[in-house]
């Protein structure tokens, strides 16, 4: 079984969708658990991050694996249900209010989803309310939000504001990032973590729901 | 010497008197907002000319030119008469390659790709696509840039005929993420979407080039393909498609007009692909952020000073927006690097937007002015 996870892999990491698919139905008539089928998969856009991070692979080849996760995925959805496989954590995600860039910001939503996360995905030109509805509605553990321009990520700073005046501010983390966005603005706006690549947005996003950092 | 001979000299590759400084090309503008900032700060009772509503940049005024001492003057395509952009029932303004746009905030944004659902080279065909030949895109340009040639020692360049290039209307009629996954999905549709926008954009470039080709120095493009940290596409892929597409529109416009030189803008980390811009036909490589992966401005001019004239590199992601001394150091900086043996025209790394404290922008071309000085006697 264990040569079919790995080709699951490695078909997700060139993007072939329909590749995955077959071996993603091959390993469930072959009585794989989903949750099996669906680490491979998470294995293989774990690796595509890395690749991303470090330069080896580029924006195309991301976007091209994450397809073939969600066409995997669309495979063994009902029984992930069935067999209750939750993900790991939820995140409510949106480039904010006033700013329309969104592939960095989808790109981080692959990472998410392919970290294990469900993500609620709120698009662009996202207002505090909006961030905070989702939130609330869907017991998330994190709010992950991306501007790209420096006229926009002041915005940032009104979702936060936003959480602290509905007095929960304390329930979620706050990632923020994005291209005119570092370290320094974070702590002074008061987000709780700034990472400056989809890669490592996963990794971070991850560590904090498995209690690895506070 | 004049403004016109110290550029020629420049991107010939040889030491002029000075460094040449621009402003007003096509990477090198003031947005909307700061443009009237400046203006108000320098009591402009008038405006300049609004020649670009609803883009970044939608004025040119070369008041300010003077003032900080530019050696340039820009030739801008003019809109075609027999076309208008509109909205749809989606509020989504339309554009004469059918691609939609909303204005939220102060920016325009794709909201509408035309070519999103197409699957074969007969939806191509089937889009209608601009109407190049209108008259509107060149009247007066012949006479303007003759005007400048004649009677003013400046140097003419020409800005982009296109808001991007073939990289850019691929993404916004395709959708980007869509055609960014074209290159590996759907590689026959890729190719012939390139190549018929590649079509498009010779015919348009020639119309432009045509009755401006005797006084201009260079003419402008600007497609992005660099991110912070490397380039959007792998050089291969970059290799598998706009290479030849590149080759064949530059090519067609140095056939009718060889001594213009063809400048390209490509922000971000781009240095794998520079060995491809200069095999493509690329005389003038702009923007050269210098906080981009692998874009250190040393090495590129070690690299490649001898192919490439440089044209832009002063950072705006963190020294224009700094204090009066980081804008110093890296105005010096740009110049160090790039200006040995010519080939350096000294500009930002690209517009300059609100973040820039007004005091840097003026600060920066005082510098590019003391600074650029070749030490010899001629």
């Amino acid at each position: 079984m264990n040569d079919i996870f790995e080709n699951i892999s490695n078909k997700l990491q060139v993007g072939d969708m329909k590749e995955v698919m077959n071996l993603c139905k091959e390993a469930i008539d072959r009585k794989a658990s989903a949750q099996d089928v669906l680490n491979a998969m998470l294995g293989g856009m774990n690796i595509i991050g890395e690749k991303f991070k470090n330069g080896q692979v580029f924006v195309p080849e991301v976007l091209i694996a994450a397809r073939a996760m969600n066409g995997g995925l669309t495979i063994i959805k009902p029984l992930l249900e069935t067999e209750g496989v939750e993900p790991i954590g939820k995140i409510v995600l949106g480039t904010v209010k006033g700013d329309l860039h969104d592939i960095g910001k989808n790109l981080v939503r692959m990472m998410f989803a392919g970290a294990g996360f469900e993500v609620i995905d709120l698009g662009v030109d996202v207002t505090a309310e909006q961030f905070f509805d989702s939130a609330e509605e869907n017991d998330v553990q994190i709010i992950a939000m991306s501007a790209l321009l420096t006229t926009t990520m002041n915005q940032m700073k009104e979702v936060i504001d936003y959480f602290e005046e509905k007095g929960v501010r304390e329930k979620y983390k706050i990632m923020v990032g994005g291209a005119p966005v570092n370290k320094k603005f974070s702590e002074e706006i008061g987000a709780d973590m700034y990472t400056d690549d989809a890669a490592t947005a996963a990794e971070v996003a991850k560590s904090y729901v498995l209690g690895e950092i506070a | 010497m004049t403004s016109r001979e110290r550029v020629k000299m420049a991107i010939a590759h040889k030491e002029p008197d000075r460094v040449p400084m621009d402003l007003w090309g096509v990477d090198s503008r003031l947005s909307t907002n700061f443009y009237l900032m400046v203006a108000k700060h320098l009591g402009f009772d008038e405006l300049g000319e609004r020649i670009r509503p609803g883009s970044t940049s939608e004025y040119e005024d070369y008041r300010i030119s003077d003032i900080v001492g530019s050696d340039f003057r820009h030739i801008n395509i003019g809109k075609p008469d027999n076309f208008r952009s509109y909205k749809d029932e989606d509020d989504n303004i339309i554009d004469e390659w059918g691609v939609g746009r909303k204005l939220v905030g102060l920016h325009p944004s794709l909201t509408y790709h035309p070519l999103a659902q197409a699957q074969s080279k007969e939806d191509i065909e089937k889009h209608k696509w601009p109407q190049i030949i209108d008259e509107g895109r060149v009247r007066g340009i012949r006479e303007s840039a003759k005007d400048w040639y004649e009677n003013t020692d400046f140097a003419i360049t020409a800005t982009t005929a296109t808001s991007g290039t073939i990289f850019e209307l691929c993404q916004y009629t395709r959708g980007i993420e869509q055609f960014l996954m074209d290159l590996y999905i759907n590689p026959d549709f890729a190719m012939a979407l390139i190549n018929k926008i590649t079509d498009l954009l010779i015919e348009l470039n020639v119309y432009y080039l045509k009755p401006i080709a005797p006084y201009i120095e260079w003419l402008e493009f600007s497609s992005d393909f660099g991110t912070q940290t490397g380039p959007f596409i792998s050089p291969e892929i970059f290799k598998k498609y706009f290479v030849e597409p590149h080759k064949r529109l530059f090519g067609n416009l140095k056939k009718i007009a060889p001594d213009v030189k063809i400048m390209l803008h490509s922000c971000g980390s781009v240095r794998t692909l520079i060995p491809h811009f200069i095999e493509m036909g690329v005389d003038i490589l702009s923007a050269i952020q210098p906080l981009a992966e692998g874009m250190d401005s040393f090495e590129l001019k070690k690299e490649f000073g001898e192919q490439l004239v440089f044209h832009g590199g002063v950072d705006l992601q963190k020294a224009m927006s700094g204090n009066l001394e980081d804008v110093r150091i890296d105005a010096k900086k740009r110049l160090d690097a790039f200006s040995h043996g010519g080939g350096y025209i000294f500009s930002p790394s690209n517009h300059f937007q609100d973040d820039v404290p007004i005091e840097n922008f003026f600060e920066m071309y005082k510098v590019g002015r003391e600074f650029g000085t070749y030490n010899k006697s001629l």
